[in-house]
């Protein structure tokens, strides 16, 4: 047998695997750590792309990435991968990575030494402490992540780091907070392969979580039965599947969900004994309405959403009254299995909150909860948007493991826990991401008191709405100091005064955790290009480095350095040198400093090592009387979850009425803060599609995926571009009150938005759609809306080009 | 030459299912391997990885097709082309 066959034989067992699914061809797909005849060793990693959290086995020979394949023993994706992960190993071979720190001199990016770079972010630090922000992302791994909480709240004493999950998943977390008191799906995706009923709530799963959407359609193909209704704004290649298809007009899904819960009570279908138990009710205050809300008793809460009517939601939701009726009465069936999954249609949105909460309550009220495949799901866009920013806490307002800045408690039980003085960390909250930027954008004498702003693994200049006012304006005043860790040129890096380059993926160790609270670790398997480090090293060395210049608070309540690590023999390791960075595994000592903050909001994570063994684990995870650790698939539900006492059924043992109920709200329909009028007639949706991962960064620089989606497009209704006299292919010019965009129409294309409403995805930083967007957000999460602005559209003046 | 090996999620309906079938039987790029439960094992060399992705594609486009998943790929003899997006 010739390597060809070899290879070929390997690709057929992996198919073979997935579709039998037989122990047999599991085991005899290529096992972990094995050097087959053609020298190739594999590894397990989690895909670096979205938040399913796909695990890939990583086969490298003589220190490349040669291949690629899906891991048969993940539960999460069961051997199978959609076109990002299956090209994820050309990931970080585009030509253009960055090698070199570059420091902007006389406008010019020019290469300068590591050593430099590091004296450089130092002294700007020491300098306006207080005006210095870090900026992450869901994409930042958990011990990154931790890294970069410890290093601003114990060692820089503010709170001034955010992350872009801002952008993308805030509003699930207040959803979640708001309902059960705490962050994260109480279940999990084994949901897809028991529920009856799939209701994708604004989310179009088919090109945006495609792996996750192939373990339902599956199942259709094994000839089960199931139902799939889809609720959106424009039709998508999920509708293509969809048995039920409600579009909505913009922003009335709140409406809609009113109209389910006002069906179920009116007609007795809710379950009554599942509210009566395990709920309470809420709604916003009237004056300052707070996230928290106040109580109300069901009687109110009934009166409330009794206005919505079916034909009251039809009316303000463009959606058939006896679509609303068809959907009450599914959740109205307690013989069916619900789950509802969404992602950002829900999350980017000025009602965020409010969605979010009442698809919880629909859920409730009905007692389609806590069951396998009955219950709501949020979906995440980036691969560690809850394992890292949401669990570790990169925001302002949190702390390690769910906790609060606000809470005095949580302040000094993180303070005990780093050894740092009392009254170390700061209880006064940091700007969220739109007004970091917005400050940062603004003159010190007009409260830009934000100076610097270290940007990691994510790309601002491209993804900030208005990124005229909320980016650009940054980079025309004086004083303000933009730092950039990336693995490849971006919009950031060239707007930056200093660019570090980063290793990405596999070129370090890492720690993800997806969307359904599975943490997932890998090893490093190759070496980074050039002089490109670790970011979380690079944290480290700016942590030193400031330590060595005597800036105090890097220093602990006995003196040591804050990251002090000792190797076995009780020698410190000094980390922050690069070429001794990986003499320890940094990762798992950082990680296992972490995992004493996971306990207070029953968020137990196991050792590290389990997690070295298992392809991801589900927290809580808790050790058992055998000694073996075991993950939570289901929260809150007795028998599955190890807090909920035995005899309860269902605790929301992080209840906000402090009984143990969770709870369903109301929140009235609110209109959105700008709508098409005469001038600006069409709206505006923005979003992402199948063969690019969010700014393009990685997937543009992977020629098939590049191929495959070469640049942005407007999508339009064809009566309109009839209406307008555009056709297809031509140059349209997209205008909004904040700036505009010449981009190629796409009419009948893959998504068809209604009449009236036009589509752009934001991958290509090229066509930059965020220049037209706007930077309005939730007032609880602070969740900035994508998805929804008003704009004209017209062909595109003369001479225009994309 | 790149191999993939992917799963296809076959139609329901008997008749879409042997044209999905018949279709790729007949491609000489194509391996077929088991199916079960309405999945098909099949392995792909194509001279690109970019010829194989667009086959996938088509199968994917067939009528009842609920998704091409695939599952293994070795790209050891094809080096990445050099496309900096930059200089567009
Ligand atoms: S991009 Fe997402 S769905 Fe696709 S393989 Fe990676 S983790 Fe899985």
């Amino acid at each position: 047998m010739d390597r060809r066959d070899f290879l070929r034989q390997m690709a057929m067992t992996a198919a073979s695997a997935a579709v039998t699914g037989s122990v047999e061809a599991q085991r005899s797909v290529v096992p972990l750590g094995s050097s087959p005849r053609d020298g190739v060793t594999w590894n397990k990693a989690p895909c670096r792309f979205c938040g399913t959290g796909c695990h890939v086995q990583v086969g490298v020979r003589q220190g490349r990435i040669v291949a690629i394949q899906a891991d048969p023993q993940a539960e999460v994706n069961k051997g199978h991968l959609c076109v990002k992960g299956y090209h994820v190993g050309l990931a970080p071979y585009g030509p253009d990575r960055l090698t070199r720190p570059l420091l902007r001199r006389n406008g010019e990016l020019v290469p300068i030494s590591w050593d430099q770079a590091l004296d450089v972010i130092a002294e700007r630090i020491q300098r306006n402490p207080a005006g210095f922000a870090l900026y992450g992302s869901g994409q930042w791994t958990i011990p990154e992540g931790y890294a970069g909480t410890k290093f601003v709240k114990a060692g820089l004493g503010t709170n001034n780091i955010e992350a872009n999950a801002r952008l993308c998943m805030a509003s699930a977390v207040t959803g979640f907070l708001a309902t059960y008191g705490v962050d994260e799906p109480a279940s999990c995706f084994d949901d897809l392969d028991r529920c009856d009923v799939m209701i994708c709530w604004g989310n179009n799963p088919a090109e945006m979580h495609p792996v996750l959407f192939s373990r339902f359609l599956d199942r259709r193909s094994r000839g089960e039965r199931t139902t799939l209704v889809d609720i959106g704004t424009r039709r998508t290649r999920t509708t293509g599947f969809a048995d039920h298809y409600l579009e909505f007009k913009p922003h009335t899904d709140t409406a809609i969900a009113l109209g389910v819960m006002a069906l179920l009570v009116r007609e007795g279908t809710y379950d009554r004994r599942f509210v009566e138990n395990h709920c309470a009710f809420r709604a916003p205050q009237a004056d300052s309405p707070t996230l928290q809300g106040e109580a109300i008793d069901f009687e109110a809460w009934k009166a409330r959403v009794a206005e919505y009517t079916p034909e009251r939601v039809q009316e303000i939701s463009g959606v058939p009254a006896r679509e609303i009726r068809r959907l009450a009465e599914l959740f109205g069936n307690r013989d069916l299995r619900i789950a509802s999954f969404w992602c950002m249609g829900m999350n980017q949105h000025t009602a965020g909150t409010a969605i979010n909460s009442l698809v919880h309550g629909v859920h409730l009220l009905s007692g389609h909860w806590g069951r396998e495949g009955d219950g709501p799901s949020s979906l995440t866009g980036q691969p560690s948007a809850c394992g890292t920013v949401r669990e570790v806490g990169t925001l302002v307002h949190l702390l390690p493991g769910g906790t609060l800045v606000a809470k005095p408690e949580h302040r000094a039980a993180a303070e005990r826990r780093w050894n740092v003085p009392a009254g170390r960390i700061s209880d006064r909250i940091g700007p969220h991401t739109v007004e970091m930027f917005r400050r940062f954008c603004l003159p010190a004498d007009q409260g830009g008191d934000i100076d610097t702003i270290w940007v990691q693994v994510t790309n601002p200049g491209q993804t900030m709405p208005n990124a005229t006012e909320y980016f650009d304006r940054s980079r025309e005043l004086e004083g303000k100091f933009l730092i950039v860790s990336d693995v490849y040129p971006t919009l950031t890096t060239r707007a930056a005064d200093l660019v570090l380059p980063s290793a990405m993926w596999v070129e370090k160790n890492g720690m993800f955790g997806n969307s359904e609270r599975r943490t997932q670790q890998w090893f490093k398997m190759i070496e980074p290009p050039g002089e490109a480090r670790d970011d979380c090293w690079q944290i480290l060395a700016v942590a030193r480095r400031l330590f060595d210049r005597g800036f105090e608070t890097m220093r602990d309540a006995d003196g040591k350095f804050l990251f002090h690590m000792e190797d076995e023999r009780g020698r410190e390791v000094p980390t922050w040198d690069f070429r001794r960075y990986y003499d320890i595994n940094v990762d798992e000592r950082l990680f296992e400093e972490y995992r004493g903050f996971s306990t207070t909001k029953h968020k137990n994570l196991a050792p590290y090592g389990e997690y070295v063994r298992a392809r991801g684990l589900r927290w809580p995870v808790v050790e058992t009387d055998d000694g073996t650790w075991r993950e939570t698939r289901y929260r809150f539900v007795e028998g599955e979850d190890p807090f909920v006492p035995q005899g309860d059924g269902f605790q929301f043992y992080h209840s906000t009425s402090e009984d143990d109920r969770a709870q369903i709200w109301f929140h009235p329909y609110t209109p959105p803060p700008e709508v098409p009028d005469e001038e600006y007639p069409f709206w505006l949706c923005t979003g992402r599609v199948l063969e690019h991962w969010h700014s393009g960064t990685m997937t543009m620089r992977i020629p098939p995926l590049r191929r495959a989606m070469p640049q942005a497009y407007v999508e339009l209704h064809r009566d309109d571009a009839r209406r307008l006299g555009i056709a297809q292919g031509d140059l349209v010019r997209i205008e909004s009150r904040r700036g505009h965009l010449d981009i190629t129409a796409w009419i009948d294309g893959r998504g068809q938005p209604p009449r009236g409403s036009v589509f752009v995805p934001f991958f290509d930083e090229r066509l930059r759609i965020n220049l037209v967007t706007l930077h309005e957000y939730d007032p609880f999460s602070k969740q900035p809306d994508y998805k929804k602005c008003a704009v004209r559209i017209r062909r595109a003046p003369r001479g225009a080009s994309t | 030459m790149p191999i993939t090996g992917a799963v296809v999620l076959l139609p329901a309906t008997p008749q879409e299912r042997q044209a999905v079938v018949t279709r790729l039987s007949r491609d000489s790029r194509v391996l077929l391997g088991p199916e079960m439960g309405g999945r098909l094992a099949i392995v792909v060399e194509a001279p690109s990885t970019h010829e194989g992705q667009e086959l996938l594609k088509s199968v994917q486009a067939m009528t009842g097709v609920g998704a091409v998943l695939p599952v293994f790929h070795d790209f050891s003899d094809e080096h990445p082309e050099v496309e900096p997006r930059s200089e567009e």
